[in-house]
């Protein structure tokens, strides 16, 4: 057994749980043998925090406390309560913060101190007490460690690897691929592959549009002052809208080796291959598009194939952070549709799907209508709304309603029979109001509706009435698409079950909502999309830490930044997705879709007494229990008897 | 620019600026057939026998999603991150 260490730029432990910080500088080879160690010197110090004596006894040994961000060189920030705020201040040696008065007289303080005056300061008769600051835990260390995937949890034995082997595949915005957490130590890249949707294409473009980047063009472009420019591609750099590239973050969460941030992400050792994406055609334009980022569905069905091919056969972990609000919301979308035939036709792959933020947005409604009745949708369209605003409805195939539109003034401007559409113009002729009513929708067999009120219309409360022609069945649900410059909404009370994206109630994909795990009790976070889907299929399936993640901070190099939602919980299923698929390609099993998701569910922690809660799934991610259950000899056929299960046929 | 809702009226029947679909739309595509592709339809991608990405004229819209062998056709919809 033999310890490592780093050469004399070795920092104290920067975080809670353990994980080591590499701040800068190489790893050097230097180990130090079990049988070279020699007990020291019992020391001799003052009774205090153990952290305190630590750094005391370095001190005496001559190590240098380097500076951080609040302190000097030898210098160490503590917190302190003591009997008499006035002798604190006093202390020469004592450079204040904050003071914060107790009921009974004393007082938490906070300062920096000299490392040598520790003991002297700690003796003084009106400090009660005297720690050394707790660093805030890592958060993204937080990730690994809650979902017990960091590499100190995993089980013993387990060939899991960091990912090694399996390509974790990213769609998303913002590739940061000179960030250090994503390079190799000797400084080249371990991106196999971006491709940039938006860029002009080449005569070897995918599907005939975009560019991509291979790794052999990106180390060349590392070796460059400016690697962004001399790649022709690069995250945007901060601005009022947006810190950090969203796509830079997602990837570090699965798959970050640490190396430039300190703390790595949950599947560190796997090939990473990002796309860009990009619309084909954006129908939005103007202020409310402003800093938004966006794709579209055949674009991102086309980023899925891209990776599966570009893995090779290797296993393959997708994640994806994309959707709408509107949609069936019961997986027959065609491009749910399409990536669950591709995650289908070979096992090792697996497509992970952020649940949507949209849970307090109010922007889901469900009822009932009554044979030869109605029903009322009440539909707020908000003062500041400056944009244009859509609901959509979806019935049983089996009913018949007609829609009725009023304004706010109350005056019924169209009904529009089943089968049918109706259409309002201003009078220059623009189209102001569109209503469809279309039936048998061919992918599901329902009826659907759709609303669209051209920005320029009166805000206030817009009813949307529902006529029951002919009813069988009689319920519906209804969303409102989002809008990030304007969010119209439906009145209280809510209904924010069914709030998943438009494209996270498929078949095959896995879909996570999100939680804090920085609190004790794991809350979930405020904005975490609500299941079932509208077919009643238990999605989310999973829940992971979602709330204020530190990840990569694009264009930093090292930096890390926080950001919150499922997004950021997507990437750590996607990374534990990794760990499980390099764990069965060690031991030669193929792992279809099911069995993967089967593993995942099964070793969930529940957080209710339910089988599944409509937010946070079947429960919290588990990544040592799932390897665990992987090694244990979960039910997988040997990779020769595999056969790749190709989802032929209509579905 | 403010619309009243006292001008709203249906449209114009005969109103020439009314035009028809143009330019070229993506799309997902379902068929019933393995390997049946429309005419005037180009495959961008294919996902298997039965399903593709493609892109065609718009004008052809409406015939492609009537074609018998044509199980579903799914225009190219926009999808915004989701932070």
């Amino acid at each position: 057994m033999q310890l490592r260490r780093r050469a004399d730029r070795i920092l104290e432990p920067q975080n809670t749980c353990g994980d080591r910080i590499e701040l800068g500088g190489d790893i050097v080879s230097e180990t130090i043998g079990l049988d070279e160690l020699t007990p020291a010197p019992q020391g001799d110090y003052t009774p205090m925090d153990p952290r305190l004596q630590r750094i005391v006894a370095r001190a005496r040994k001559g190590q240098r406390r380097p500076a951080s961000s609040s302190t000097s060189v030898n210098e160490i920030a503590v917190v302190a309560r003591v009997s008499s705020v006035d002798d604190w201040l006093g202390l020469s040696e004592v450079k204040p913060g904050v003071v914060i008065p107790g009921d009974g007289g004393d007082a938490i303080v906070t300062g920096r101190i000299p490392v040598s005056r520790i003991e002297a300061v700690r003796e003084m008769p009106f400090v009660l007490s005297l720690k050394a600051a707790q660093p805030v835990q890592r958060t993204l260390g937080a990730t690994t460690a809650d979902t017990g995937a960091s590499p100190k949890l995993l089980p013993k034995g387990t060939k899991a690897a960091g990912g090694k082997g399996v390509v974790v595949g990213v769609v998303d915005f913002g590739c940061d691929f000179a960030h250090r957490n994503f390079r190799l130590p000797n400084g080249t890249t371990r991106v196999e592959a971006i491709w940039n949707q938006s860029a002009a294409p080449t005569a070897t473009s995918p599907f005939g549009y975009g560019r991509v980047y291979e790794r052999a063009q990106i180390n060349a472009a590392l070796k460059k002052a400016d690697p962004y420019a001399a790649l022709g591609y690069g995250p945007d750099p901060d601005n009022e809208f947006e810190k950090g590239s969203h796509g830079t973050h997602v990837m570090d969460i699965a798959a970050g080796n640490g190396r430039g941030s300190g703390v790595a992400g949950i599947a560190p050792q796997a090939d990473l291959i990002f796309v860009e994406l990009a619309s084909s055609d954006i129908p939005w334009a103007g202020k409310e598009v402003t800093g938004k980022s966006f794709g579209d569905s055949v674009q991102l069905l086309e980023a899925v194939q891209f990776i599966i091919e570009r893995a090779a056969g290797r296993p393959c972990a997708i994640n994806l952070s994309l959707g709408t609000n509107g949609g069936p919301h019961d997986g027959t979308t065609l491009v749910e549709q399409g990536i669950d035939r591709l995650v289908r036709q070979a096992p090792n792959r697996a497509v992970i799907i952020a649940a949507s933020n949209s849970f307090g947005d109010g922007i889901h409604a469900a009822g009932t209508v009554a044979p030869a009745g109605r029903t009322d949708i009440p539909w707020n369209v908000i003062a500041q709304d400056v944009t244009a605003n859509e609901m959509e409805l979806w019935y049983s195939g089996a009913d018949k309603f007609a829609v009725e539109l009023i304004a706010p003034n109350g005056t019924s401007l169209v009904t529009v029979e089943p089968g049918k559409t109706g259409e309002l113009t201003t009078n220059s002729g623009r189209t102001a109001i569109f209503v469809s009513n279309r039936l048998n929708e061919p992918n599901n067999q329902d009826n659907t509706i759709s609303v669209f009120l051209e920005r320029g219309l009166p805000a206030g409360r817009w009813v949307v009435r529902l006529h029951g022609r002919s009813v069988a069945d009689g319920k519906w649900h209804a969303w409102i698409e989002r809008d990030d410059a304007g969010q119209s909404t439906f009145f209280q009370p809510l209904d924010n079950s069914h709030t998943l994206g438009s494209i996270s109630t498929g078949h095959e994909t896995i879909v996570v909502g999100s939680y804090d795990a920085h609190k004790a009790n794991v809350p979930l976070s405020w904005f975490s999309s609500a299941g079932p889907t509208r077919d009643g299929r238990e999605k989310p399936e999973l829940s992971a830490p979602g709330h204020a993640v530190l990840a990569a901070h694009s264009r930093t190099g090292t930096g890390v930044i926080s950001k919150s939602g499922t997004s950021m919980a997507a990437p750590a299923v996607t990374g534990i997705g990794a760990l499980v698929l390099a764990q069965a390609k060690a031991q030669k099993k193929n792992l279809a879709i099911g069995d993967l998701r089967q593993i995942l569910l099964e070793t969930a922690r529940p957080m209710t007494p339910a089988a599944w809660d409509a937010r946070y799934g079947k429960g919290r991610i588990a990544g040592a229990e799932a390897v665990k259950r992987l090694m244990a000899g979960a039910a997988a056929p040997p990779v020769k008897r595999a056969a790749a299960k190709r989802a032929g046929g209509r579905s | 620019m403010p619309i009243s809702i006292d001008e709203l009226k249906p449209p114009d029947p005969d109103d020439e600026n009314r035009e028809p679909a143009q330019g070229r739309v993506t799309a997902i595509v379902k068929v019933t057939r393995a390997g049946y592709v429309p005419e005037g339809v180009t495959v961008r991608a294919r996902i298997d026998e039965e399903m593709f990405t493609a892109s065609l004229p718009a004008r052809l819209l409406a015939q492609v999603r009537s074609d018998p062998l044509v199980a579903s056709i799914e225009e190219s919809e926009p999808l915004q991150r989701i932070d």
